[in-house]
């Protein structure tokens, strides 16, 4: 619970806190109520609610489209007239049955998503992570909805290429 | 459409909202560029790894 809270609380000591708030609200649930399958679910979905609360409270308002992130990385894959520039479009992605669900692939992906800047990175963890859909999104970080589209293009570009990169040999079409 | 201006539909997710007359263009111009078709089925696998790594986190579906 503490490595799915730090992925979306940059802090150690926020996610640590979230985790706490779990624990707590587990001594006062009635677990009558709860069947044993459904724990870990239940849990993780208190856990959900802990995390968007304290990101709520901590970046309402602080994102604005200019800031969304520094560079331009459409300026890198696409020409002036909007094709894709020469060598840089990833190639097809050859995937043999569950070699996309190895250990080794999913310490890439973790890599990728730390390696994403940090504004993108918090809507692309929170919309695939912890599930929240656009509104509940824009509603918690200040966004808009074209900052939003700006910050899951970007992560979606962004993690293909590092993939493409780190995981399919860097193959380009 | 240009390319870029289809990745970044794709990408943001304004495809899956998108109407009739937007997907038909969307679909005309995977047609005619091989680099979007490839750059398309492997956002779709990107899709199911997410997917993967989200449950071996130890997230369950939300209800």
């Amino acid at each position: 619970m503490l490595r799915f809270a730090q992925l979306h609380l940059p802090r150690r000591e926020d996610a640590e806190d979230a985790v706490q708030d779990v624990l707590a609200a587990m001594l006062a649930t009635d677990w009558s109520k709860v069947s044993e399958g459904g724990i870990k679910t239940y849990l993780f979905g208190i856990l959900r609610h802990k995390i968007t609360d304290r990101l709520r409270y901590k970046y309402r308002g602080e994102i604005s489209c200019s800031e969304v992130f520094e560079d331009d990385l459409d300026d890198t894959l696409f020409t002036a007239r909007g094709h894709w520039g020469m060598g840089v479009a990833p190639g097809l992605w050859s995937t043999p049955d569950g070699q996309l669900e190895t250990e080794q692939f999913f310490a890439v992906i973790d890599l990728c998503v730390n390696k994403l800047p940090p504004k993108p990175a918090r809507v692309f963890s929170m919309r695939e992570f912890l599930e929240c859909d656009a509104g509940e999104i824009c509603d918690v970080l200040g966004l808009t909805q074209a900052d939003y589209w700006q910050c899951m293009s970007r992560a979606r570009k962004q993690l293909q290429l590092c993939l493409n990169q780190r995981w399919f040999g860097g193959r380009v079409s | 459409m240009t390319c870029k201006e289809y990745i970044f539909k794709l990408t943001s997710g304004q495809l899956d909202d998108a109407g009739l007359i937007e997907r038909f263009w969307a679909r005309q111009h995977r047609l005619m560029c091989r680099r979007c078709r490839a750059f398309t089925t492997n956002d779709e696998k990107l899709g199911v790894a997410v997917r993967a790594y989200r449950a071996h986190l130890g997230g369950a579906p939300k209800k």
